[in-house]
């Protein structure tokens, strides 16, 4: 057990080594001289010459990216282009705003997709099973960005009940959990609808099994065999998805910040993007590649304590 | 040898296609692709104006809905936009730049993905290095690999076709690879190696053929994913530069325009959904047709 976890630590060590070399080779590959971004438009070539001794952008591609693992690992993600402030105090600044959304759109995925996969089983074949398997698969096909943009249309613009946009508080405080509503159903509709898919398919596989059978057989009651017994195997799929669904959140955090005005990593990487701000868009994809590796790791683990199946060696 | 088993494919998809045609749901969503296909690819005999043609004189105007208005101008039946350009002509041209993106993605992600699945899992000594490097880009989620390369490239058409193409590699690779590792311990792989057949043969023509399946279904969903995906870039300004029409980059524009048209809005992204959803729905029933054992994983 304790070698499975360190065997697992290890492996996430070399995947964030990894993703760190990748994301500083593809910028250290893209056009355009950092150096005569950082001196400025009115710089003479003498001035981008020193600053690029001064950035040691005049060392060889390797020792670059071992100065830059190395300031990394003191926590110097580097200086944003644009507001010569640490990228690492800005991306502080914005990471509560992304993970709230984050966190809040998760419960939405779970409060409405595993009781529905749930239900889908049990009524399989039926108009309810029918329902929910169309909406399921709408919300595997709705584009994030447009779903959030039609609820502030309804909500915010028609009906005038919920604001349009921003967030300012955590989701659990009365304001905070008004400016989450919507981002937070555009963001995990999607997710919901793969955990209701997820647990349709595994409640299915459940009720086929033997031990359901038995249990059926000895005269228990429909809602106890399937509260007590079939419940809990069936939520086994649903925790193996989790780790990859929460990096889909992260990804379409990005996207559905936008929507709602949200200034959280999501914003700030696209305005990176679009500003050459290359450390900062270097920094940002780093923390929410580390972030889905880390979480990826925690559910990992969690599940070898749920299920006594499967084996860590 | 070779004409049995090429005989054997085109029957069990054709087969297969059967088999769907006798769901009424996929029938429809089949047709309803096939018809948008066409009209799309001949898009520029069909469209009434100029996508990219602006007249600020008929900015806003509503479409068929509202007829009796003021402002609706004859000819334009889905209205126009903020710059008075015609939506029905940049829905249907914006059709031709996100389904050629998700078209040339998706072969692209097919060719490079098959080729390191079948790598991979068919030599051992290449499984290791393939493998963990899929897992490495495994490691960005959603579109923020995607977002890197067009960081790094540029924004383009061309760059966020290579950005989802590279993005679609992984999960062709990781499929394949899996489907590979079970086919090679086959009978008929060691009967076909007796008759002195190469590796190479093995690989990519007996190995390759029994994948096919597999490889049909992941394309079907990856299509949907791509077209999904280009939309997404472009509503960021990541994808297709303005002023081309596209469909995401429409429904960005809009945005500002949503409490005086709302229609701008709403009509290219029920596009977006419909065409997704019907190679969702496309999916689906291939991969309970072709590859009922395909675990649920998405």
């Amino acid at each position: 057990m304790r070698k499975y976890i360190a065997k697992r630590i290890g492996l996430m060590i070399l995947l964030l080594i990894g993703v760190s070399f990748i994301v500083f080779a593809s910028l250290y590959l893209s056009p355009g001289d950092p150096a005569e971004l950082v001196a400025g438009a009115s710089a003479t070539p003498a001035d981008i010459a020193r600053m690029r001794i001064f950035l040691g952008l005049d060392k060889p591609f390797l020792v670059q990216y071992f100065i830059y693992f190395k300031n990394l690992l003191v926590g110097n993600f580097g200086i944003s282009l644009v507001t010569r402030q640490p990228i690492l105090k800005e991306l502080l600044v914005r990471l509560p705003n992304t993970l709230n959304l984050a966190t809040s759109s998760m419960i939405v995925a779970c409060v409405f997709g595993i009781p529905a996969g749930i239900l889908a089983a049990i009524y399989k074949d039926t108009w309810i099973d029918n329902v929910l398997t169309t909406t399921s698969l709408a919300g595997i096909s709705i584009p994030n960005f447009w779903l959030g943009a039609m609820l502030i249309l309804l909500f915010s613009v028609t009906l005038r009940w919920l604001p349009t946009g921003g967030m300012s508080q955590p989701f659990w405080t009365p304001i905070g959990f008004k400016q989450a509503i919507l981002p937070s159903l555009a963001l995990g509709f999607s997710v919901a609808a793969s955990f209701m898919r997820v647990g349709r398919s595994a409640m299915l596989d459940v009720l086929q099994s033997d031990y359901i059978r038995t249990a059926r057989s000895k005269g228990l009651k429909e809602s106890k065999v399937i509260i007590v017994h079939a419940l809990r195997n069936a939520l086994i799929p649903i925790i193996t998805i989790f780790g990859t669904s929460f990096g889909g959140l992260l990804g379409g955090a990005i996207v559905t910040e936008q929507v709602f005005v949200v200034n959280g990593i999501g914003t700030y990487l696209i305005s990176s993007i679009s500003m050459r701000n290359y450390p900062a868009v270097q920094s940002t994809v780093l923390v929410i590649a580390a972030f889905f590796i880390i979480v990826n790791l925690i559910v990992d683990v969690i599940y070898v304590f749920i299920d006594p199946r499967i084996s860590y060696e | 040898m070779s004409n049995t088993l090429t005989f054997k494919r085109e029957n069990q998809v054709a087969k297969a296609f059967q088999k769907l045609l006798q769901n009424k749901l996929a029938t429809f969503a089949f047709f309803f692709l096939i018809f948008e296909i066409i009209i799309i690819i001949m898009a520029p005999l069909l469209v009434p104006f100029d996508p990219t043609k602006t007249d600020i004189s008929i900015r806003l105007a509503p479409g068929f809905w509202a007829m009796n208005s003021p402002k609706f101008v004859a000819g334009h039946f889905l209205g126009t936009d903020h710059l008075g350009r015609d939506v029905l002509s940049r829905l249907l041209m914006g059709g031709q730049i996100s389904l050629s993106v998700g078209f040339v993605a998706t072969s692209i992600g097919l060719v490079f993905g098959v080729t390191l699945g079948l790598l991979a899992g068919f030599y051992k000594s290449l499984d290791n290095i393939i493998m963990r490097f899929m897992d490495l880009l495994f490691t960005f989620p959603g579109i923020l690999l995607a977002m890197l390369i067009v960081a790094m490239l540029g924004v383009s058409t061309l760059n966020a076709t290579i950005a989802i193409s590279i993005w679609s590699i992984p999960g062709f690779a990781r499929m394949v690879r899996g489907r590979v590792l079970s086919i090679k311990e086959e009978d008929y792989i060691l009967a076909i190696r007796s008759i002195g057949a190469s590796n190479f043969r093995i690989l990519f023509h007996h190995i390759l053929v029994n994948c096919m399946p597999l490889i049909i279904v992941i394309s079907t969903m990856r299509l949907a994913s791509s077209i999904m995906s280009i939309a997404t870039l472009s509503f960021l300004g990541l994808g297709s530069p303005p002023p081309n029409a596209e469909w995401g980059a429409m429904i960005a524009s809009a945005r500002d325009y949503m409490w005086q048209a709302p229609s701008l809005i709403i009509i290219p992204g029920i596009v977006v959904m419909i065409t997704v959803i019907s190679f969702n729905i496309v999916g689906d029933k291939l991969r309970d047709i072709l590859d009922p054992s395909m675990k649920e994983n998405n």
